[in-house]
């Protein structure tokens, strides 16, 4: 049994789950937000160890969300790991947050799991284009998770029997508005609110097993937006030894 | 305490009265990722108020932003948390100390870019957490004001010359916590204007060196560029027509060769430096009078500009026919590192309360007087108001 400090700023919730190796016990606080996790992580994970009776001295390991997700909010999760990681040489486990969101939602099906062969998990990362996971339905990663377009999110969506869900589903249709076999978007209308939203208590459910990692570098799957300069350049009689040479 | 400078008692002594100065030596670990450097270090204060820098590791991120020509927020939050433990570690382990002997976490809370703010003060509160050690919410500029203190023993009052690639002002630094600015940037940054006169003429990034390179060998009076607000009464600097001012005659002695180039960027500096020394010999004025010190009030002068050769010798010979000290820290310490964080953590930390739990929020515009009025009708935004 592990002592092990979970949370995730990724998206529109900031959630903080300690298991007990001493009690068996999960403590969570979760808070549905789109800004101010750098605000409220830290104090709402003071709040749970303490909750939990779990000392930072006593911790095992640290699971995070390593992204997609909004850069800022990748990095301060990650931060936040890397500074209790770095305070105690702790291992630190990473997931998608997608994954987690995936797991919330086998949890919220309960039975009618059966129905589906996967869970598609989606979220509208603007300019015509989606973060997208796939997991089996015991939330075990299928397809890694990955941006990619609206129309190659809408081949993977049709690849298997899923069930979808995020902000990124309702792009998943038809441009008739179909749905394709099984795909289901808009449940997550129907569904308890939040559940879209990434919340760490999912982190807990392997983090003791799972292989820590190795770089803990967020997962942004999108570039910067910089362009080097395009000014040209003044012409010149004679080149000056470049100064970067 | 340095020999040649005059030690001034601060007329606001009676604050100190209600604190409560802490008596032991302190240990403190500051953490700097407001721009493109991320830095960590370990400072030591001894109760007479000395101090010594124990570590102080520095990796500047510019190799990155080169292409570009100048700082690109989003790559410099990134390169700041793939390296931020590993510079941590380094420091720790070149100070031969170890987080549980350390008193304080300093971090920068800002002004800066945000999302690196956000990486490194996140960092911190998350150690502070879990070695249940006070954090210290530090302004880079309050940093910057102080670091004579660490250097040269030097206490306030002064007048502290901030010029930097994201600041420029003067202020009159009364005490530890009691700042006034007195004048700003209406516009670019100082560093900003070195930066674009480096990019027009293809000098590379970062414009500081590049630009005292080429102007080594140039004619200083060649070109009669701007001397931006000269003579005016109001404190403050401006350097954006300046620099438009040098894109305008580059392009017009297209196509341009070495010595043009060489004289270009020497009229450049010696506008800035002309401009420089006149606001500084207006904000001085106005800071003797408000402080009411007759005798000589140190003109101390911080930020990565301070390394240019031209313009320190431009207010060492304005200091001496004023007849007071001026005091440049080593340009190690002026341009951006972790050393002046943990010190201002650490003269914070030996003031008794400390401002900065874990809900802190980064700011990216935090003006060191807080209570200075906005510099009216200059339409700036950003950390520069």
């Amino acid at each position: 049994m592990m002592n092990i400090l979970a949370f995730d700023t990724c998206f529109d919730a900031c959630s903080v789950a300690v298991h007990s190796a001493e009690t068996g016990g999960i403590t969570t606080e979760r808070e549905l937000m789109r800004r101010g996790h750098a605000e409220v992580l830290l104090p709402m994970i003071e709040r749970t160890m303490k909750a939990a009776g779990v000392a930072f001295d006593r911790l095992d390991r640290i699971a995070v969300t390593h992204g997609p997700g909004t850069f800022t909010g990748a990095r301060v999760g990650m931060s936040a790991a890397l500074g209790a990681s770095f305070a105690h040489a702790l291992p630190v486990v990473t997931y998608s947050s997608l994954q987690c969101v995936a797991r919330a939602a086998i949890e919220a099906l309960g039975d009618e799991v059966t129905h589906f062969e996967g869970v598609l998990v989606a979220r509208d990362a603007k300019r015509d284009s989606v973060f997208v996971e796939v997991t089996d339905m015991a939330g075990d990663e299928l397809d890694a998770p990955a941006l990619l377009s609206v129309a190659d999110a809408r081949q993977v969506a049709r690849s298997r029997r899923l069930f979808a869900l995020g902000s990124g589903a309702p792009l998943l249709a038809g441009d008739d508005g179909a749905q394709p076999g099984g795909l289901t978007t808009d449940w997550p209308a129907q569904s308890p609110l939040g559940i879209a939203e990434p919340d760490a208590r999912f982190l807990l459910q392997d983090a003791a097993s799972r292989t820590p990692a190795q770089a803990l570098v967020p997962l942004y799957l999108r570039a910067p937006d910089a362009t080097p300069s395009s000014r040209l350049p003044l012409a010149r009689l004679v080149n000056l030894p470049a100064a970067d040479a | 305490m340095t020999s040649s400078a005059p030690i001034i008692q601060s007329p606001k002594t009676e604050c100190k009265a209600e604190r409560q100065p802490r008596k032991a030596a302190a240990l403190v670990l500051g953490v700097e990722t407001s721009c493109d450097e991320t830095a960590v270090a370990v400072v030591k204060r001894l109760p007479d108020g000395s101090g010594a820098i124990l570590s102080n590791v520095v990796r500047s991120q510019w190799e990155q932003h080169r292409p570009f020509g100048g700082v690109v927020p989003e790559i410099a939050a990134r390169a700041h948390i793939e390296c931020i433990s590993d510079i941590a570690s380094e420091a720790l382990k070149t100070a031969n100390t170890q987080l549980t002997d350390i008193d304080c976490i300093a971090a920068t809370a800002g002004p800066g870019l945000i999302g690196g703010l956000l990486v490194g003060l996140t960092f911190a509160k998350s150690i502070a957490l879990a070695h249940d050690k006070p954090l210290v919410a530090i302004n880079h500029l309050e940093a910057h004001a102080l670091t004579v203190g660490l250097t040269d023993s030097i206490r306030p009052p002064y007048l502290l010359l901030l010029v930097s690639g994201g600041h420029t002002q003067t202020v009159l630094v009364r005490d530890v916590a009691d700042y006034h600015r007195i004048g700003s940037t209406i516009d670019d940054a100082l560093g900003e204007a070195f930066d674009k006169t480096a990019k027009i003429l293809s000098l590379g990034f970062p414009g500081g060196p590049a630009v005292e390179a080429a102007a080594l060998n140039g004619d200083p009076q060649r070109f009669a560029f701007p001397r931006p607000l000269q003579g005016r009464k109001e404190p403050h600097f401006s350097f954006a027509g300046l620099k438009t001012a040098v894109r305008r005659e580059a392009e017009r002695q297209q196509p341009i060769n070495d010595q043009t180039i060489a004289d270009l960027t020497a009229s450049f500096e010696a506008a800035v430096c002309d401009s420089v020394i006149d606001r500084v010999k207006l904000a001085h004025r106005m800071a003797v009078v408000e402080i009411g010190e007759p005798d000589a009030l140190p003109i101390v002068v911080s930020g990565g500009v301070a390394a240019n050769k031209r313009l320190r010798s431009a207010l060492e010979k304005f200091a001496t026919t004023i007849d007071v000290p001026a005091i440049f820290p080593p340009i190690s310490l002026c341009t951006d590192n972790g050393a002046m964080i943990a010190w201002a953590g650490a003269e914070r930390f030996a003031r008794g309360p400390l401002a900065g739990g874990l809900d802190t929020s980064a700011r990216a515009r935090w003006p060191l007087d807080e209570s200075a009025a906005p510099i009216i009708g200059t339409g700036k935004h950003g950390p520069k108001a």
